[in-house]
């Protein structure tokens, strides 16, 4: 979509009035896969996923009237999704770490299958791989490859060092290949 | 593999990984059928209109139900007319008055206010010889009022039931999706108890309605003997004493107020003898001294040391109540700060005391010299401990609310408390305090009564619409105690949707039914109960304004025709739809102008220009079976009107008829605002059209040009009219007087 459109619809989604639930959709239809995509993956189930996506959209629904730089709602739609998985990612953990002291080691290394994270996608070839990743490891790789944001977008996002995530990434890759070699 | 043999892989095969990389951008998991983009934009459509509320989301742990968003569905706006054909129906049908007298085991803590509201009338009085018995009967009340204020504890284990629907609150968000089933349906049993409802007004209906109307009634009667107030004037008058305008206590306008004789703050104040302003760039509370047009700053005070940033201010006899807040840090959590100056020397205002409550600073009333403070205070559901109290109970006052003040309603989905304290300003000492856990989207505080609304909207239901909780609590010289609670279906636009009148509480709402947009008028009795109500009028069309007006309310729908509705509402269990007017626009903000005319401020929806611009109505309402539309005035090049967003932006001086705010416009390059005043005037002419059109026109006395670049509708600019002058007072920037014979400057320190 041309910058232009995307800046028409960006005024129109936030004026508020009747044409705006529209004007948000054609957004959305943009970026609406990749948004899924990044969610399943990093929180491992669908549940989750749903919930993640469905939040970011009423965030920015609600909250587009502050998007300052033009052309850049995915961007920016992007950053709020990756708060709600932080955020759902630190709930997951810190259940876990309710339920079984110490889990926390271990749900670095790899999924647990009891967890909200082994719960579903049987049939999704990427879901091993994204299991022995960390939730950073998780967002930094889906951040990139799905979202397309530069590392030091990654950075700021994840309050992490750039180049810290240029490595990250490359042995988060690394990892996922070895476990789907594994398999 | 373990971790080293992993790392050892790793390193380096720049093929393998972008294969991998490749192989993710290329995964394509099925995406829900709720995201898709079909859906998402359906249920963006669905969502409700809400005013800007400040309660925050933190903790909420993302769950949205309780989301609000602007959602101006254009509807045409229809203003519904409701008049006091009460008169005749009042005759012929005996009024259930829940407060009455007779010793029914009712909430007597009404009556006392219905004594005092100029728009109600205690049913016994009425009926009884003038004076007779009142008096007796009055401080049986009183008593019965003392006993029922004595105790307003509530009993019960709170804290645990706080924590219990916190702790559920939290873990319904890690559930699976779980279909609450709350359908609105059940939400309204209204087969069992509604006696009264109407249906959809379409044109024909109305046009038939209207004949009926005029067919069954008999206008002009005198006012029958219980209508009669003291003075023994008639309908008309009744009406006059009505409007909740800014009352001109000594010679002065002020702020104006949801409910006469309940006092809310504002950022400019004045008392007719100074101005008070809050100037939120410098962060100091300037006091003028005012007189004949001219004005000298006198003394200052900065915010006090413990506020991070201020928002209203008060004036209350010689003490200046400035209300604000403290940010949260990493130690303290967000907290509203409230600091009392004695002002008795105006040149040098003396701090006297101050006291803080957790949350949000929301808004303030004072009133009978009890100030009460609101805040909403969004619980981190993240931190909350049972044992450790302070992780999910607020604080006011410097302490936790003590058990027997928190409410927390049974099934309540809500991460946030609506706190109210109640704060002695003449005795400086505090009353009382209570955490509700409970949502404030809207909030109406009359004078006996704060009704809080919460709508609820359940994501997880996947069903249309959205039902409003409605809690009553009632409160009597700083006194607070749980009154009622209940629910309609949809959800109220403002405080002016809502009206409580001798006990009863009238309400107009938008809800959705199957996908479609409709409106009631419910009438709800001081338990919260519902006596009866008009559904679905106006399908899809949204409510944008509404006035209750004593035994009369006038609602404005919006969608593409623009009726305005009246409705009698003088038998509560039997309202009636008196009629519509169509007009194009709507009124998105209606006064009562005088005893025949509601003035109107809205949007001009058929104009010319790409955008809406602001629009002045005014309607003769004398007769309400046929209400007519005397004159209207299109703002061209205007866009914005600061009383569309904040109605205390209104200046009403009643006497002389004149009414002002502030309007903004942009053009392709700059952007501009003014503070415009105008008159309305019968059998004006001042033009040809005008005059073709009798009846009246609109009299613009004054357009000051205001500096800046019209940030918004202006919306730090205020109007006052004392002693004889207009002062137009713009926080942080300066302040233009004008006498009111000619309107001329007197002298402006503004440019």
């Amino acid at each position: 979509m041309e910058k232009e459109r995307m800046n028409e619809l960006v005024k129109q989604a936030a004026k508020k009035d009747s044409g705006s639930p529209a004007a948000f959709a054609a957004l959305y239809e943009e970026v609406y896969r990749g948004l899924y995509k990044h969610a399943l993956y990093a929180l491992g189930n669908v549940q989750d996923a749903e919930n993640a996506c469905s939040d970011a959209v009423l965030d920015a629904y609600q909250g587009i009237g502050g998007l300052q730089e033009e052309g850049a709602f995915k961007a920016w739609i992007f950053r709020i999704l990756t708060m709600k998985i932080k955020k759902r990612q630190a709930q997951l953990i810190a259940e876990r770490e309710r339920l079984s002291p110490g889990a926390l080691e271990e749900y670095e290394g790899e999924a647990a299958a009891d967890s909200a994270y082994g719960r579903t996608l049987d049939r999704d070839q990427l879901k091993p791989a994204f299991a022995v990743l960390s939730p950073e490891e998780r967002n930094i790789v889906l951040l990139r490859a799905v979202g397309g944001f530069e590392s030091d977008e990654i950075g700021d996002l994840l309050e992490i060092n750039r180049n810290t995530v240029r490595s990250k990434y490359a042995r988060a890759l690394g990892k996922m290949r070895e476990a789907l070699k594994a398999e | 593999m373990d971790n080293k043999e992993m790392e050892n892989n790793i390193s380096g095969n720049e093929g393998e990984l972008a294969e991998m990389e490749k192989q993710i951008r290329d995964a394509a998991p099925e995406i829900p059928e709720s995201l898709k983009p079909e859906n998402i934009e359906a249920r963006l459509k669905a969502l409700p209109e809400s005013p800007e509320n400040r309660s925050g989301e933190r903790g909420s742990g993302g769950a949205s139900s309780v989301r609000r968003f602007v959602y101006p569905l254009l509807a045409a706006a229809s203003l519904f007319l409701v008049f006091g054909i009460g008169l005749f129906v009042g005759k012929s049908a005996p009024r259930r008055n829940p407060a009455g007298l007779n010793g029914a085991a009712q909430e007597a803590a009404s009556v006392p206010g219905d004594r005092q509201q100029s728009d109600a009338l205690p049913a016994e009085a009425t009926e009884a010889a003038a004076g007779d018995a009142s008096a007796a009967d009055l401080s049986a009340l009183e008593a019965e009022n003392d006993a029922l204020f004595a105790d307003t504890s509530i009993p019960g284990k709170n804290y645990e039931k706080a924590y219990d629907l916190l702790a559920a609150y939290k873990e319904s968000y890690s559930h699976d999706y779980v279909d609450n089933g709350y359908w609105i349906e059940d939400a309204i049993p209204e087969e069992e108890y509604l006696p009264a409802e109407s249906f959809v007004m379409t044109e024909e209906a109305a046009a038939d309605s209207f004949d009926a109307a005029n067919g069954s009634f008999a206008t002009g009667a005198s006012a029958p003997a219980d209508y009669a107030p003291a003075s023994g004037g008639s309908m008309q008058n009744r009406q006059a004493a009505t409007p909740s305008a800014a009352p001109k206590e000594g010679d002065y306008t002020d702020t104006n107020v949801r409910t006469e004789g309940v006092a809310e703050g504002d950022i400019v104040k004045t008392d007719g003898k100074y101005i008070y302003e809050y100037d939120e760039r410098t962060e100091r509370i300037r006091i003028y001294q005012i007189g004949k047009g001219d004005f000298e700053q006198v003394g200052s005070v900065n915010l006090f040391k413990d506020m991070d940033y201020g928002r209203e201010l008060f004036i209350s006899g010689d003490q200046l109540v400035i209300l604000g807040g403290v940010e949260a840090s990493r130690k303290e959590r967000e907290k509203v700060c409230v600091a009392l100056y004695d002002v008795t020397d105006r040149t040098k205002p003396k701090f006297m005391t101050s006291f803080m409550q957790d949350g949000y600073y929301h808004s303030a009333r004072i009133t009978d010299g009890i100030l009460y403070t609101f805040s909403t205070y969004a619980v981190n559901l993240e931190n909350i401990a049972k044992e450790m109290h302070s992780t999910y109970i607020p604080e006011a006052f410097g302490d936790l609310v003590p058990e027997d003040r928190v409410m927390v309603q049974e099934d309540s989905r809500n991460s946030s408390y609506f706190v109210i304290t109640s704060f002695d300003l003449e005795t400086g000492e505090e009353v009382d305090a209570k955490a509700l856990l409970a949502g404030g989207d809207t909030l109406y505080v009359s004078t006996q009564s704060i009704f809080l609304a919460d709508v609820v909207y359940d994501w997880n239901t996947w069903s249309y619409g959205t039902t409003t909780e409605l809690v009553k609590l009632s409160y009597r010289k700083g006194k607070i105690r749980r009154a009622a609670e209940g629910t309609i279906p949809g959800y109220l636009k403002d405080q002016y949707s809502l009206d409580e009148y001798n006990g009863y509480l009238r309400l107009v709402c938008t809800y959705q039914d199957d996908y479609e947009d409709y409106n009631a008028l419910y009438i709800l009795d001081d338990e919260l109960e519902r006596v009866s109500v008009i559904r679905k009028l106006a399908e899809g069309e949204t409510v944008r304004s509404v006035r209750f007006m004593g035994d009369t309310g006038y609602f404005v729908t919006f969608r593409q025709t623009d009726p305005l509705f009246s409705v009698d509402l003088s038998d509560p269990e039997n309202p009636e739809l008196l009629g519509y007017l169509k007009i194009p626009g709507f009124s998105a903000y209606l006064h009562p102008y005088d005893a025949n005319h509601l003035l109107g401020i809205g949007y001009d929806t058929d104009g010319p220009s790409w955008e809406d611009e602001i629009k002045l109505s005014m309607f003769d309402v004398s007769d309400p079976s046929d209400v007519k539309e005397v004159c209207t005035k299109v703002l061209r090049g205007y866009y914005g009107a600061s009383v569309l967003e904040n109605s205390r932006a209104f200046m009403f001086d009643q006497e002389r008829g004149v009414f002002g705010f502030s309007v903004s416009g942009e053009g392709w390059e700059d952007e501009y605002s003014e503070y415009v005043v105008f008159r309305f005037e019968e059998n004006g002419e001042e033009s040809a059209r005008e005059a073709l059109r009798g009846k009246g026109s609109f009299k613009r006395l004054l357009s000051y040009e205001l500096p800046g670049d019209g940030d918004e509708s202006a919306m730090d600019t205020r109007g006052m009219i004392a002693e004889d002058y207009l002062y137009i007072v713009k926080t942080g920037v300066g302040i233009a007087s004008f006498n009111t014979s000619g309107y001329g400057l007197v002298k402006e320190t503004m440019q």
